[in-house]
């Protein structure tokens, strides 16, 4: 049976700056069920990472805030908790891995300290049983001599196995959800291939749901079950990964998947998108895609299209596939 | 040297019709300095005796991961970094000892470089004009005053920016269009060679293609040769005729594109290629993935023998004490393993 771990509903994070609004994130609604992968892909600037951060309610401040919409998360809708409540909650129901994690873990503590830190906080473990769990959890993310590790400090550990740290700290208390924002961007792809290998095993083990942010598209064919796609602060599609990429319904999903050169090797031309990614004051009215789209027409331009169901768990937001017609 | 590395550079130099640049034996080791009086107590070996070379026209990919050298070995064939050991064969010309002053007047200008980070390579307080007629400038291009002026025109148009755009500044740019920018300045003196590290590595995918398209037009038009260093193994395929493997500042394989891609023989090339997560197609089999145990070892004490023996999953008792120079497999495709041998 389904059931239904986070549901976001028509969210909207925006951003004041003087006076400025910047639509980051614009309704954005989806769903992530128990157990499930579900990859958040876009590219620089779509709100993808601003969507993960509201989740936890850790929008960047001053001058971010969620105006609209609902988190809810296990029942629970996570913008009408207070801050202490927030706290039960994050790096325990739900933790958060990131690109760079020099730039989470704290320098001047041991990778135990850290980890045991988390324990006794949210377990209420004492130090010892802490110290002894925290082992276990290096050991299980792959760590062979984990005992030692715990005394070393992050910087005298690779990029890889600091990830590996942040992961073990994500999973201590065994997380319902973990969100994981672009978590082997930094790494090289044959570490790369030992923490997507690690995360996957981990999902099992644990059953936890992953929410993975990326933008790479061959990271998400080997991760997620369901992938929605952001462009301009607006999810365009969603889609199960096999559908998605077989056959792409929205034009920008279409790109994005032709632009990316094929390791099985083609050297004609890559279809690029031409232009850029809109910034978000300066988002087009009508469909956002449109001046970049190949397949726009008049109407693209004067009115914007909702996000429409289209059957097999597929939702899209473009002109052409309404009312059920689905020849583009 | 023993008798079989030489028959080795033997088999590599005849083949040298049209060679544009020719590496031997290059080495590039920084001195690690320690304590009050900074002394060197050991050396990072960050490129350790590589050689390749590239024809006219040709684009060699090299690879590899972080800190195998890939960059260092960029920089120090366009002389940003002093060679430690080896030739820099540039034109049939050896530029590895070249003084500075005669390196500025006859190299600096066929070979150019575009780096990763657009945002870090271009001057913020200089507008694009000023940043495209510097190189010109600094070379006496022209001699009318003029001429300069068409010629950032000109360069603009080539790159596919607008060239009313010449007054602005680059942080006025998105990071494709500075990229662009900074394509612009290298081909500013019509250069034979263009270094790019990592030259598309910063950039969203669907900007990505435009300038990999970008690359493509522009070697066409003007007979480029290009020495494109990047990580990403995907767009190295895409845009190489030839590809250079590195690992931990050694070669490891050396082959034309789909000899390597389709066939590679080193044990570190096969786990390099089955880790690159790529889109499955409907039908397409699920590959077999070989995930390497470990880290990169420390480029300051690298292995005995190979230096990829402590990750390899072939490795034999004889790869820790022997080191493996490559040898030709077959026709141009060059592997550093025992394997092989």
């Amino acid at each position: 049976m389904v059931v239904n771990l986070l549901e976001v509903k028509n969210l909207k994070t925006y951003f004041f700056t003087g006076k400025k609004v910047l639509p980051a994130v614009d309704s954005v609604n989806f769903t992530i069920h128990k157990g499930e992968t579900v990859a958040l892909v876009g590219e620089s600037g779509c709100g993808k990472s601003i969507t993960s951060l509201s989740i936890i309610q850790l929008v960047p401040q001053p001058g971010g805030k969620i105006v609209e919409g609902e988190i809810i998360f296990d029942g629970v809708d996570l913008t009408k908790l207070s801050e202490k409540a927030l706290c039960q909650i994050r790096g325990k129901e739900i933790s958060m891995i990131f690109q760079e994690p020099m730039t989470s873990l704290n320098p001047v503590l041991t990778v135990g300290e850290q980890i045991i830190e988390v324990l006794v906080y949210h377990q209420k473990m004492d130090r010892k049983a802490a110290r002894k769990k925290a082992a276990e959890l290096l050991e299980l993310v792959g760590f062979p001599r984990a005992e030692s590790v715990l005394d070393e400090y992050p910087h005298r550990l690779s990029g890889g196995m600091r990830q590996r740290v942040m992961i073990a700290m994500a999973v201590s208390c065994q997380p319902k959800l973990l969100i994981a924002d672009e978590p082997t961007t930094a790494l090289d792809v044959t570490i790369q291939a030992q923490i997507l290998e690690l995360l996957k095993d981990l999902t099992k083990k644990l059953d936890m749901s992953i929410l993975l942010i990326t933008h790479d598209l061959g990271v998400v064919s080997e991760m997620a079950e369901r992938v929605i796609v952001m462009y301009a602060g607006q999810v365009v599609e969603e889609a199960p990964i096999e559908a998605l990429l077989n056959y792409p319904l929205h034009p920008y999903t279409d790109g994005l998947i032709q632009s990316v050169p094929g390791i099985s090797g083609h050297t004609e031309r890559l279809a690029s998108i031409p232009g850029n990614v809109p910034t978000p004051d300066r988002y087009p009215s009508g469909c956002r895609f449109a001046p970049r789209c190949k397949k726009a027409f008049d109407r693209c331009f004067k009115e914007a299209p909702e996000l429409t169901d289209h059957g097999d768990q597929r939702r899209v937001r473009c002109f052409l596939y309404e009312m059920g017609d689905d020849t583009p | 040297m023993t008798a079989e590395v030489r028959r080795d550079q033997q088999s590599i130099q005849s083949v040298t019709d049209g060679v544009l640049l020719e590496v031997r034996n290059l080495k590039k080791y920084f001195p690690i300095k320690t304590g009050l009086l900074q002394k060197t107590t050991g050396y990072i070996r960050a490129v350790d005796g590589i050689s390749f070379y590239v024809k006219k026209g040709e684009t060699l990919g090299i690879v590899g991961e972080s800190g195998c050298g890939k960059s260092t070995a960029g920089r120090t064939i366009i002389r940003l970094y002093e060679p430690t050991e080896g030739q820099i064969i540039f034109k049939g010309k050896d530029i590895s000892r070249l003084p500075e002053n005669r390196l500025r007047q006859q190299i600096r200008r066929d070979i150019q470089m575009i780096f990763q980070d657009p945002y870090a390579s271009l001057n913020p307080r200089k507008t694009v004009e000023k940043v495209l007629k510097e190189p010109l400038k600094t070379h006496r291009y022209f001699k009318v005053k003029s001429e300069y002026q068409d010629r950032v025109d000109e360069l603009l148009t080539l790159v596919g920016l607008d060239p009313s755009y010449k007054n602005r500044y680059p942080h006025e740019f998105s990071g494709g269009q500075r990229q662009r920018i900074g394509i612009a300045r290298a081909l500013a003196l019509n250069p034979d060679l263009i270094i790019a590290d990592e030259a598309v590595s910063a950039l969203d995918v669907s900007i990505q293609a435009q300038i990999i398209n970008l690359l493509h037009d522009l070697q066409a038009r003007f007979q480029l040769t290009y020495l494109f260093i990047s990580h990403d193994l995907s767009v190295v395929r895409h845009i190489s005729d030839r590809v250079v493997v590195l690992y931990l500042g050694r070669l490891m394989e050396w082959a034309a594109k789909e000899d390597l891609f389709n066939q590679p023989l080193h044990p570190y090339t096969q786990a390099l290629l089955s880790a690159v997560p790529v889109i499955r197609r409907k039908g397409e089999q699920i590959r077999e993935r070989i995930v390497l145990q470990g880290d990169l070892p420390s480029p300051a004490d690298p292995p005995t023998g190979c230096v990829f023996h402590t990750r390899c999953p072939m490795a034999m008792d004889f790869c820790r004490k022997q080191v493996p120079h490559p040898k030709a497999y077959r026709p141009g495709h060059f592997v550093a393993c025992h394997l092989y041998d």
